[in-house]
């Protein structure tokens, strides 16, 4: 066969194109007669045609999958449809189960990714199950493999409640880079929903777990990249536990180190519905997490996505042309009827939300995660979201929904000063004596709030012009025209006063609230009389705003007298109970420890006479205990704050911050009366709800880690102290580390309380050592108004003390010392320190020449004072003062033998 | 120069009849399409399905970035993308005949010529034999090579492949036409 065969062979089929089958006999015998291609072979190429039709029509590639990474959850390969390349893919896996892949056994496949596969394996020492995922080394570069590397440290970092912890990534000997990770039995986020059909309230409250998992990565400097539903899993413990899972795996096995972009870096990875703009020029910051957040949330709530792709490539390249754009359809108008009935509430604020986290622009979009989680969150609570401008009339709308009560008076009272029909405010405003009534019937109907916000629409002059004024304009107008009119209807005037003074106060706006709710009362006064309730009431509202204006003396002063009326008319108990409340918080400011008590018992003992089961009484007891506490009475004071954490976990859920708060003072008061082990059950249960709801590296997370780290020092339990101080420390350095600079004085006291745990374990060097970095955290020197940095001189003192470096010690001792008796007086806490730590030196030195011994003897009187003053018997400070003193008479009297003999 | 604009320049010099860029450029796009291939062949069935004009997009989006308004270095890209395709596709078409019939290439023939289209039947050794009819079909007619290359590799339609090769449609499938029949002659056994 020659190439002049061929090529005449081609030009032959070429021309044959233009011949009629039935000439192709005549025509083929015709064109070969000069060779070299023979006629009959022409003709059973020619004859070929009929089969020509599919012929390398489809594509080499045809009906792949891309974007697939791996998918743990992805157990639904059917086998009926599996084509032969399948078959040949299934074939060649070069793992099965009872294969042993570092310390794991593989025992069931779970699912077949792109790059690899998923196992449920076991590890045997210490025995657990794992999901691994195995990558085909062939599926990666050598690039990628060091970058995989160089990642799976980053990975190990992360540690939340609602992350799948990666156990273990390595390498197999044969090259193929695996993933041991924790190993959830749950559903993918999706099916979970569609089978149990949650509210809008819980798919939020899933949602937040999900954000929080996300957050924490961040922190830890992981972007997820991949996040979609099947990389979210469900599980259904009493409540649904939330796992994301595959966290910086992207990241891990795709992504190469630096910025070699050109060298097939920067690939795309990721499901196209979930990838925002940016991701396909391969361009991912944390911001391409939200985009992907408000996607899962658009879907979570309304059941479908806000971008879906079309069959085949057309389908691809309009989809990335539709996430470009942006154009998304809003949730509360693409939402699956009837099937999820909540199309009305995701009106406005949701939409709004959705529309920001998933902004075509990343600069538009939410920061960070916590900014979206902050946006829900209120969204959750009717208050206004960040995602909306804030128009005065959507205001309305979410103060109508919120305090349904006060605010349709609110509310009408506006309507009625902006709709300029003053004449017909009373009839409207004596339906305001019915507005629990009213309430009531009208609670459930968002309706009204429309119906309101409507009229307030058609009233307002402003609205035809387009702009929206605010509320702050809206109340100075109706405060302006309300100056010089109704003087013949006072108590129209003196409602419409307070209702405007009361919505200035709720603003803020303190300076311009009083006078308006002083001259309510006034007017109240001259019409119903001194002892009226509605004057009660004006009294409330005025030393309130004394109170949040810090005028305690003021506030004090009204509470009281509103008291005196509310207690004169059967109804008010409440209200009655409410100011004994306010005043025994002022008595507390006063420490007048008795005042206090006797007033919260009034207060808690009358709200429970009305059976009134709500937050306020459990804030009551809660306050109520803390006073017994402080009275000694630790006993009540336990069984009071227990009755508050029962009530609010009844009313709020258990892991709600209130709850979280109660359990702290719990916690803390138990810690102050060396009741260990009480102690420590409850500042672990603070712990864990607020990682719960704050995520890892939160302030109150961080409080409640070194509360707990405390008990556990005292308890003894130095390993466990050591973690968490640890941890608080972590947590710190790395919220300085992204620029919060005055948390450095936090910072210094973590060392200091992390040397102090070595120096109790008789780790005196690493005491120092760890003395002298909480100094050279503050900055190497003692300041004013900062004691850490003494405390830290004080530490070192103590540690060169016990290593037998006296006078050094001494002198460290007496520069903390001389700081503190002219900071903190001559009783403080930090003197019971330097006063022990001198004492030791000086009677470890013994030197006749300085007087040591008669040193000792006054310094070792003055701590044990200070001591006895502040800490119980047996607590850990007292302890060792009380034994070193027992020591120090000891020698004293050896000395004095010494002596005499 | 950020890469983009590199490959953009690549790619303009490649057009404009450079063999160098050509070299240049091949190893980026291939890097990406195996690892795309890769996902292919260990594909699990999720419903999705992707022709080679989408994966040649992806390819495409990730390289070159935005701006699919640069409609003539899309097009040259795709044919670009099309020759690395082949490229991967013979590796590992390769790869698994070796691992199967430890190499002897030589009685490769066309498994199914009477029945269903080859791509359907997707075997390593279809894809050779095409890969190298094709290059013998390139020495005598490289354009019609060029069609079969574009069509069969690259997923492209008639017109794209005549916009990728400046010819009228006609052209392309007359090419389209006479390619397969010489093709098909070639790979068919005992003919």
């Amino acid at each position: 066969m020659t190439s002049s065969y061929e090529s005449r062979l081609f030009s032959l089929l070429e021309e044959a194109a233009t011949w009629p089958q039935e000439q192709w006999q005549t025509r083929a015998e015709a064109a070969c007669a000069d060779g070299p291609v023979a006629a009959t072979a022409l003709l059973a190429a020619l004859r070929r045609s009929d089969r020509l039709e599919a012929f390398l029509e489809i594509p080499a590639w045809e009906g792949h999958t891309a974007f697939d990474g791996l998918d743990s959850t992805a157990q639904n390969s059917t086998a009926q449809n599996s084509t032969a390349l399948d078959k040949t893919a299934k074939a060649e896996s070069p793992w099965k189960i009872g294969d042993r892949i570092g310390r794991y056994r593989l025992q069931e496949p779970l699912g077949q990714g792109g790059m690899g596969e998923v196992f449920l394996a076991e590890q045997e020492e210490p025995y657990r199950r794992v999901a691994l995922k195995l990558i085909r080394a062939d599926a990666i570069s050598h690039a990628t493999l060091d970058r995989f590397r160089a990642e799976q440290r980053a990975l190990a970092r992360l540690n939340h409640p609602h992350v799948a912890q990666l156990h273990e990534a390595d390498v197999t000997p044969e090259g193929h880079p695996f993933f041991a990770m924790e190993w959830v039995d749950g559903l993918p986020i999706h099916k979970f929903f569609e089978e149990r059909q949650p509210d809008l309230d819980e798919r939020l409250r899933v949602f937040l777990d999900v954000c929080a998992a996300v957050r924490h990565a961040h922190q830890k400097q992981v972007v997820h990249r991949d996040l979609k539903p099947s990389n979210i899993l469900v599980a259904e413990d009493e409540s649904p536990v939330v796992k994301v899972i595959d966290f910086g795996i992207a990241e891990a096995i795709d992504r190469p180190l630096g910025d070699v972009r050109l060298s097939g870096a920067g690939r795309v990875y990721g499901t196209p519905e979930y990838l925002s703009p940016e991701s396909f020029e391969g361009d991912i910051d944390t911001r391409a997490d939200v985009y992907a957040l408000g996607v899962l949330l658009y879907e979570l709530v309304t059941g479908e996505l806000p971008f879906r792709r079309g069959e085949g490539s057309a389908g691809l390249q309009d989809l990335v042309q539709q996430i470009r754009r942006g154009d998304v359809v809003e949730p509360s108008r693409a939402i699956d009827q009837p099937s999820l009935p909540w199309a009305q509430r995701l009106r406005g604020d949701f939409d709004g939300i959705v529309r920001k986290a998933m902004h075509p622009n990343r600069d538009e979009r939410y920061d960070t995660v916590a900014d979206l989680e902050t946006d829900l969150k209120r969204f959750l609570s009717f208050r206004p979201v960040s995602a909306r401008k804030a128009g005065f009339w959507h205001q309305v709308r979410l103060v109508l929904k919120r305090r349904r009560g006060t605010a349709l008076a609110a509310a009408l009272v506006l309507f009625s000063l902006t709709a300029g029909t003053l004449g017909a405010t009373l009839g409207l405003l004596q339906a305001q004596r019915e507005a629990e009534e009213a309430r009531l019937a009208l609670e459930a109907s968002e309706e009204l709030s429309q119906f309101l916000a409507d009229l307030f629409n058609e009233a307002d002059p402003n609205q035809a012009q387009g702009a929206e004024p605010t509320a702050r304009e809206l109340l100075d107008q109706g405060a302006e025209r309300l100056r010089d009119r109704l003087q013949d209807q006072p108590l129209t005037r003196a409602r419409l006063t307070r209702t405007i003074g009361d919505i200035y106060a709720k603003l803020g706006h303190h300076e311009d609230a009083d006078p308006l709710l002083v001259e309510s009362l006034q007017l109240f006064r001259e019409h119903y009389g001194d002892s009226d309730p509605e004057v009660a009431r004006a009294l409330h509202g005025i030393a309130v705003l004394k109170t949040k204006a810090r005028d305690n003396d003021s506030a004090q002063k009204y509470f009281e007298q509103a008291l005196a009326i509310q207690e004169e008319h059967p109804g008010q108990e409440s209200q009655a109970a409410l100011s004994l409340y306010h005043l025994g918080v002022l008595a507390v400011i006063q420490k007048d420890w008795e005042r206090a008590q006797s007033l919260f018992q009034r207060a808690c003992g009358s709200l429970e006479e009305v059976a009134l089961e709500d937050e306020f009484r459990a804030r009551c007891l809660h306050a109520y205990g803390e006073v017994h506490f402080q009275q000694k009475n630790y006993d009540e004071s336990e069984r009071l704050i227990q009755e508050s954490i029962q009530l609010r976990e009844r009313l709020q859920g258990p892991n709600h911050p209130h709850v979280a708060s109660s359990y702290r003072s719990l916690c803390l008061n138990n810690r102050k009366i060396l009741r260990l082990e009480k102690a420590e059950v409850a500042c672990s249960r603070t712990l864990t709800i607020r990682r719960q709801v704050y995520g890892e590296n939160d302030y109150r997370v961080r409080t409640s880690t070194e509360d707990l780290a405390v008990v556990m020092r005292l308890r003894k339990r130095y390993d466990e102290a050591e973690r968490l101080f640890h941890l608080y420390e972590q947590s710190l350095a790395l919220e300085i580390a992204e620029g919060k600079t005055e948390k450095t004085r936090f910072h210094a006291v973590a060392w200091n309380r992390l040397a102090w745990t070595s120096w109790l374990q008789g780790e005196y060097s690493e005491a120092e050592e760890r003395y002298r970095r909480a100094y050279a955290i503050s900055g190497n020197s003692l300041r004013p108004g900062n004691s850490s940095p003494a405390i830290s001189v004080l530490g070192i003192g103590l540690s060169h003390w016990k290593q037998g470096r006296l006078d050094s010690a001494e002198d460290h001792l007496l520069e903390a010392h001389n700081f503190f008796q002219e900071n903190d007086g001559p009783d403080s806490s930090n003197l019971g320190w330097t006063t022990w730590g001198l004492a030791g030196v000086y009677r470890d030195r013994r030197d006749p020449t300085k007087n040591d011994l008669e040193r000792a003897q006054e310094l070792y009187e003055q701590s044990l004072r200070i001591r006895r003053q502040r800490y119980l018997e047996g607590h850990e400070y007292r302890v060792i003062n009380e034994e070193d003193y027992q020591e120090f008479l000891r020698i004293l009297d050896e000395t004095r033998d010494e002596i005499k003999s | 120069m950020n890469d983009t604009s590199e490959i953009t320049a690549l790619l303009d010099r490649w057009k404009n009849g450079d063999p160098a860029a050509l070299e240049r450029l091949l190893p980026i796009v291939y890097d990406e399409l195996k690892v795309i291939a890769y996902r292919q062949f260990q594909k699990e069935k999720s419903g999705h399905t992707l022709q080679p004009t989408a994966i040649v997009h992806e390819t495409y989006l990730k390289i070159l970035g935005q701006d699919p308004g640069r409609v003539d270095n899309r097009i040259h890209f795709y044919a670009l993308a099309a020759k690395a395709m082949r490229q991967v596709l013979v590796d590992h078409s390769r790869r698994r005949a070796a691992e199967k019939r430890a190499g002897d290439l030589q009685r490769m023939t066309l498994t199914d010529a009477l029945g269903r289209p080859l791509s359907v039947t997707g075997t390593s050794e279809d894809t050779l034999a095409v890969h190298q009819a094709l290059e013998r079909l390139a020495e005598i007619r490289p354009r019609a090579a060029r069609v079969v290359e574009l069509r069969y590799f690259g997923g492209m339609s008639l017109d794209q492949t005549a916009e990728v090769l400046s010819v009228t449609q006609k052209t392309v499938v007359r090419d389209w036409q006479t390619a397969r029949l010489w093709l098909l002659d070639r790979l068919t056994p005992n003919r």
